[in-house]
Protein backbone atom coordinates (compact mmCIF):
# COMPACT_ATOMS: atom_id res chain seq x y z
CA UNK A 1 0.00 0.00 0.00
CA UNK A 2 3.01 2.30 0.28
CA UNK A 3 3.03 4.45 -2.79
CA UNK A 4 6.45 5.98 -2.40
CA UNK A 5 7.40 9.41 -3.61
CA UNK A 6 5.44 10.97 -6.46
CA UNK A 7 5.81 14.27 -8.17
CA UNK A 8 2.98 16.74 -8.41
CA UNK A 9 2.53 19.54 -10.86
CA UNK A 10 -0.60 21.16 -9.48
CA UNK A 11 -1.28 23.25 -6.49
CA UNK A 12 -4.27 25.08 -5.11
CA UNK A 13 -4.99 28.77 -5.62
CA UNK A 14 -3.39 29.76 -2.35
CA UNK A 15 -0.15 28.16 -3.47
CA UNK A 16 -0.45 25.18 -1.20
CA UNK A 17 -1.19 21.57 -1.96
CA UNK A 18 -4.58 20.15 -2.81
CA UNK A 19 -5.81 18.42 0.32
CA UNK A 20 -7.64 15.13 0.18
CA UNK A 21 -10.83 16.05 1.92
CA UNK A 22 -12.07 12.47 1.79
CA UNK A 23 -9.31 11.67 4.28
CA UNK A 24 -10.04 14.79 6.30
CA UNK A 25 -6.54 15.83 5.51
CA UNK A 26 -5.41 19.08 7.04
CA UNK A 27 -2.16 20.98 7.19
CA UNK A 28 -0.27 20.50 10.43
CA UNK A 29 2.78 22.61 9.69
CA UNK A 30 4.21 24.82 6.99
CA UNK A 31 7.96 25.31 6.75
CA UNK A 32 9.21 27.87 4.25
CA UNK A 33 12.66 27.93 2.68
CA UNK A 34 13.26 24.22 2.60
CA UNK A 35 15.47 22.41 0.13
CA UNK A 36 14.71 18.85 -0.85
CA UNK A 37 17.27 16.20 -1.71
CA UNK A 38 16.13 13.03 -3.41
CA UNK A 39 18.62 10.21 -3.18
CA UNK A 40 22.01 11.42 -4.28
CA UNK A 41 20.65 14.20 -6.47
CA UNK A 42 21.56 17.81 -5.80
CA UNK A 43 19.30 19.79 -3.53
CA UNK A 44 16.29 21.40 -5.13
CA UNK A 45 15.45 24.73 -3.59
CA UNK A 46 13.96 26.92 -2.53
CA UNK A 47 10.66 25.36 -1.70
CA UNK A 48 7.99 25.21 0.94
CA UNK A 49 7.30 22.13 2.98
CA UNK A 50 3.73 21.34 3.94
CA UNK A 51 3.28 18.68 6.56
CA UNK A 52 -0.29 17.42 6.47
CA UNK A 53 -2.00 14.85 8.59
CA UNK A 54 -1.57 12.39 5.72
CA UNK A 55 1.41 13.42 3.65
CA UNK A 56 4.59 15.38 3.22
CA UNK A 57 4.35 17.88 0.39
CA UNK A 58 7.22 19.94 -0.96
CA UNK A 59 6.36 22.62 -3.48
CA UNK A 60 8.97 24.58 -5.36
CA UNK A 61 8.91 28.31 -4.77
CA UNK A 62 10.26 28.98 -8.24
CA UNK A 63 8.42 26.49 -10.43
CA UNK A 64 4.70 26.26 -9.73
CA UNK A 65 4.57 22.97 -11.57
CA UNK A 66 7.21 21.25 -9.50
CA UNK A 67 6.52 19.45 -6.30
CA UNK A 68 6.87 16.13 -4.54
CA UNK A 69 4.55 14.23 -2.28
CA UNK A 70 5.10 11.24 -0.06
CA UNK A 71 2.47 9.81 2.23
CA UNK A 72 3.30 8.85 5.79
CA UNK A 73 2.46 5.24 5.03
CA UNK A 74 5.53 5.24 2.83
CA UNK A 75 7.88 6.91 5.28
CA UNK A 76 9.62 4.05 7.00
CA UNK A 77 11.67 6.33 9.17
CA UNK A 78 12.74 9.91 9.58
CA UNK A 79 15.51 11.38 11.69
CA UNK A 80 17.45 14.50 12.45
CA UNK A 81 20.78 14.36 10.69
CA UNK A 82 23.55 16.62 11.93
CA UNK A 83 26.30 14.36 10.70
CA UNK A 84 28.30 16.55 8.34
CA UNK A 85 29.92 13.50 6.80
CA UNK A 86 26.53 12.34 5.63
CA UNK A 87 25.30 15.75 4.51
CA UNK A 88 26.87 19.14 5.02
CA UNK A 89 23.78 20.86 6.38
CA UNK A 90 21.57 19.79 9.26
CA UNK A 91 18.46 18.23 7.84
CA UNK A 92 15.67 15.75 8.24
CA UNK A 93 16.75 12.47 6.73
CA UNK A 94 14.06 10.01 5.77
CA UNK A 95 13.64 6.68 4.09
CA UNK A 96 10.82 5.93 1.73
CA UNK A 97 9.21 2.64 0.93
CA UNK A 98 8.09 2.70 -2.66
CA UNK A 99 6.47 -0.68 -2.41
CA UNK A 100 9.40 -2.38 -4.07
CA UNK A 101 10.73 -5.76 -3.10
CA UNK A 102 12.47 -5.37 0.24
CA UNK A 103 15.39 -7.42 -0.96
CA UNK A 104 16.32 -4.43 -3.01
CA UNK A 105 16.57 -2.22 0.04
CA UNK A 106 20.14 -3.10 0.78
CA UNK A 107 22.44 -5.23 -1.25
CA UNK A 108 24.29 -8.00 0.43
CA UNK A 109 27.62 -6.27 0.25
CA UNK A 110 26.27 -3.59 2.52
CA UNK A 111 25.77 -0.78 0.05
CA UNK A 112 22.35 0.74 -0.17
CA UNK A 113 20.59 0.85 -3.49
CA UNK A 114 18.13 3.61 -4.25
CA UNK A 115 20.51 6.34 -3.22
CA UNK A 116 22.85 5.36 -6.01
CA UNK A 117 20.29 5.41 -8.77
CA UNK A 118 20.48 8.53 -10.91
CA UNK A 119 17.38 10.59 -11.43
CA UNK A 120 18.35 12.07 -14.76
CA UNK A 121 16.01 9.67 -16.50
CA UNK A 122 13.04 11.28 -14.78
CA UNK A 123 11.33 14.42 -16.01
CA UNK A 124 11.69 16.96 -13.28
CA UNK A 125 8.57 18.99 -12.87
CA UNK A 126 6.16 16.67 -14.63
CA UNK A 127 3.96 14.12 -12.98
CA UNK A 128 6.13 11.07 -12.64
CA UNK A 129 6.86 8.03 -10.64
CA UNK A 130 9.64 8.48 -8.17
CA UNK A 131 8.93 5.25 -6.36
CA UNK A 132 12.55 4.20 -6.74
CA UNK A 133 13.62 7.06 -4.50
CA UNK A 134 14.38 5.54 -1.13
CA UNK A 135 16.12 8.40 0.62
CA UNK A 136 15.05 11.99 1.04
CA UNK A 137 16.49 14.92 2.93
CA UNK A 138 14.65 18.06 3.89
CA UNK A 139 17.04 20.92 4.47
CA UNK A 140 15.46 23.95 6.11
CA UNK A 141 17.33 27.20 5.80
CA UNK A 142 16.59 27.68 9.49
CA UNK A 143 18.38 24.80 11.16
CA UNK A 144 16.90 25.71 14.52
CA UNK A 145 13.54 24.57 13.22
CA UNK A 146 14.69 20.98 12.88
CA UNK A 147 13.62 19.81 16.31
CA UNK A 148 10.10 21.12 15.89
CA UNK A 149 9.86 19.82 12.35
CA UNK A 150 11.01 16.39 13.50
CA UNK A 151 8.35 16.34 16.20
CA UNK A 152 5.62 17.38 13.79
CA UNK A 153 6.62 14.52 11.51
CA UNK A 154 6.45 12.10 14.44
CA UNK A 155 3.01 13.33 15.42
CA UNK A 156 1.63 13.10 11.91
CA UNK A 157 3.24 9.74 11.24
CA UNK A 158 1.52 8.39 14.32
CA UNK A 159 -1.79 9.48 12.81
CA UNK A 160 -1.25 7.10 9.94
CA UNK A 161 -1.07 3.50 11.08
CA UNK A 162 -1.33 0.81 8.48
CA UNK A 163 -4.98 0.29 7.58
CA UNK A 164 -4.77 -3.46 8.09
CA UNK A 165 -3.09 -3.04 11.43
CA UNK A 166 -5.80 -4.62 13.57
CA UNK A 167 -4.78 -8.21 13.15
CA UNK A 168 -4.34 -10.96 15.65
CA UNK A 169 -1.27 -10.13 17.61
CA UNK A 170 -1.51 -6.39 17.08
CA UNK A 171 -0.42 -4.73 20.29
CA UNK A 172 0.67 -7.95 21.93
CA UNK A 173 4.04 -7.77 23.55
CA UNK A 174 6.29 -10.62 24.42
CA UNK A 175 9.17 -9.77 26.63
CA UNK A 176 11.67 -11.20 28.99
CA UNK A 177 10.76 -9.61 32.26
CA UNK A 178 13.96 -10.64 34.01
CA UNK A 179 16.06 -8.99 31.39
CA UNK A 180 14.06 -5.81 31.51
CA UNK A 181 13.71 -5.53 35.26
CA UNK A 182 17.22 -6.61 36.18
CA UNK A 183 18.63 -3.15 35.62
CA UNK A 184 15.95 -1.34 37.56
CA UNK A 185 17.25 0.16 40.76
CA UNK A 186 15.41 -1.55 43.57
CA UNK A 187 13.88 -4.09 41.24
CA UNK A 188 13.28 -7.40 42.94
CA UNK A 189 14.56 -10.19 40.78
CA UNK A 190 13.42 -12.87 43.18
CA UNK A 191 9.79 -12.08 42.55
CA UNK A 192 10.08 -11.96 38.81
CA UNK A 193 9.64 -15.67 38.47
CA UNK A 194 7.92 -16.54 35.32
CA UNK A 195 5.33 -19.28 35.24
CA UNK A 196 4.76 -19.88 31.61
CA UNK A 197 2.37 -22.76 32.17
CA UNK A 198 0.18 -20.62 34.35
CA UNK A 199 0.08 -17.89 31.77
CA UNK A 200 -0.85 -20.28 28.99
CA UNK A 201 -3.60 -21.82 31.05
CA UNK A 202 -5.28 -18.49 31.43
CA UNK A 203 -5.29 -17.62 27.77
CA UNK A 204 -8.50 -18.74 26.06
CA UNK A 205 -6.80 -18.75 22.71
CA UNK A 206 -5.03 -21.92 23.66
CA UNK A 207 -8.20 -23.81 24.49
CA UNK A 208 -9.38 -26.47 22.12
CA UNK A 209 -11.91 -25.34 19.59
CA UNK A 210 -15.47 -26.41 20.17
CA UNK A 211 -16.50 -29.30 18.05
CA UNK A 212 -20.04 -29.30 16.81
CA UNK A 213 -21.91 -32.54 16.39
CA UNK A 214 -24.22 -31.36 13.62
CA UNK A 215 -23.44 -29.22 10.61
CA UNK A 216 -26.47 -26.96 10.93
CA UNK B 1 2.12 -8.45 13.48
CA UNK B 2 3.52 -9.32 16.82
CA UNK B 3 6.31 -7.46 18.48
CA UNK B 4 9.09 -9.15 20.32
CA UNK B 5 11.94 -8.46 22.65
CA UNK B 6 15.04 -10.59 22.95
CA UNK B 7 14.51 -13.49 25.32
CA UNK B 8 11.86 -16.15 25.44
CA UNK B 9 10.13 -16.06 28.79
CA UNK B 10 6.88 -14.16 29.16
CA UNK B 11 6.03 -11.87 32.06
CA UNK B 12 2.84 -12.65 33.86
CA UNK B 13 1.84 -9.70 36.03
CA UNK B 14 3.09 -6.76 33.98
CA UNK B 15 1.00 -5.16 31.30
CA UNK B 16 2.38 -4.01 27.99
CA UNK B 17 2.08 -0.44 29.25
CA UNK B 18 4.32 -1.27 32.19
CA UNK B 19 6.82 -2.82 29.85
CA UNK B 20 6.83 0.23 27.63
CA UNK B 21 7.45 2.48 30.59
CA UNK B 22 10.22 0.30 31.89
CA UNK B 23 12.33 0.30 28.77
CA UNK B 24 12.15 3.99 28.03
CA UNK B 25 15.52 5.64 28.30
CA UNK B 26 17.33 2.38 27.77
CA UNK B 27 19.73 1.50 25.00
CA UNK B 28 17.89 -0.67 22.54
CA UNK B 29 18.36 -2.41 19.25
CA UNK B 30 15.51 -2.12 16.81
CA UNK B 31 15.59 -4.59 13.98
CA UNK B 32 13.53 -3.96 10.89
CA UNK B 33 12.04 -6.51 8.55
CA UNK B 34 14.65 -5.41 6.04
CA UNK B 35 17.42 -6.55 8.37
CA UNK B 36 18.62 -3.05 9.19
CA UNK B 37 19.47 -2.40 12.84
CA UNK B 38 18.97 0.83 14.66
CA UNK B 39 20.74 1.28 17.96
CA UNK B 40 20.08 4.11 20.30
CA UNK B 41 18.30 5.27 23.40
CA UNK B 42 14.61 4.56 23.37
CA UNK B 43 12.60 7.72 23.81
CA UNK B 44 9.11 6.39 23.36
CA UNK B 45 7.03 3.94 21.44
CA UNK B 46 3.40 3.14 20.94
CA UNK B 47 1.19 0.14 20.41
CA UNK B 48 1.93 0.12 16.70
CA UNK B 49 5.61 -0.20 17.51
CA UNK B 50 6.30 3.24 16.13
CA UNK B 51 9.57 4.06 17.83
CA UNK B 52 11.27 7.31 18.69
CA UNK B 53 14.88 7.10 19.74
CA UNK B 54 17.85 9.32 20.40
CA UNK B 55 21.54 9.04 19.56
CA UNK B 56 20.58 6.68 16.82
CA UNK B 57 22.98 4.62 14.81
CA UNK B 58 22.00 2.68 11.71
CA UNK B 59 23.71 -0.63 11.03
CA UNK B 60 23.49 -2.58 7.82
CA UNK B 61 24.98 -6.05 7.83
CA UNK B 62 26.62 -5.21 11.09
CA UNK B 63 28.34 -2.12 9.73
CA UNK B 64 27.64 1.37 10.97
CA UNK B 65 26.19 3.29 8.07
CA UNK B 66 24.64 6.41 9.50
CA UNK B 67 24.27 8.38 12.69
CA UNK B 68 21.29 10.45 13.56
CA UNK B 69 20.13 12.42 16.52
CA UNK B 70 16.45 11.83 17.10
CA UNK B 71 14.91 9.19 14.88
CA UNK B 72 11.41 7.92 14.32
CA UNK B 73 10.83 4.45 12.95
CA UNK B 74 7.52 3.38 11.53
CA UNK B 75 6.14 0.44 13.43
CA UNK B 76 5.02 -1.73 10.58
CA UNK B 77 8.63 -2.24 9.57
CA UNK B 78 9.82 -3.28 13.00
CA UNK B 79 10.63 -6.91 13.53
CA UNK B 80 11.67 -6.59 17.15
CA UNK B 81 13.02 -4.33 19.83
CA UNK B 82 15.66 -5.63 22.17
CA UNK B 83 17.21 -4.01 25.17
CA UNK B 84 20.95 -4.33 25.19
CA UNK B 85 23.38 -4.87 27.98
CA UNK B 86 25.19 -1.70 26.98
CA UNK B 87 24.71 0.81 29.73
CA UNK B 88 25.52 4.46 29.31
CA UNK B 89 26.69 5.58 32.68
CA UNK B 90 23.65 4.53 34.68
CA UNK B 91 24.74 3.19 38.06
Amino acid sequence: MARGLVSVNERSEDGGPFLETVNEERIAHVQPSVGIVLGESPAEQPGTLYVTTRRLVWLSDEDVHKGYVVDFLSLTMHAISRDEDAYPQPCIYSQIDGGEDEDEEYEEDGTDDGAEEPLESENHGSVGDFSHVTEMRLVPRDASSLDHLFQVLCDCAALNPDPEGEQEGEGDWFFNEDEVMSNVIGGDRANNHVDLAELLMQDPRFEDADEEESGT
Amino acid sequence: MSGGVGGGAVGSAKTPADFLKSIRGRPVVVKLNSGVDYRGILACLDGYMNIAMEQTEEYVNGQLKNKYGDAFIRGNNVLYISTTKRTLGDA
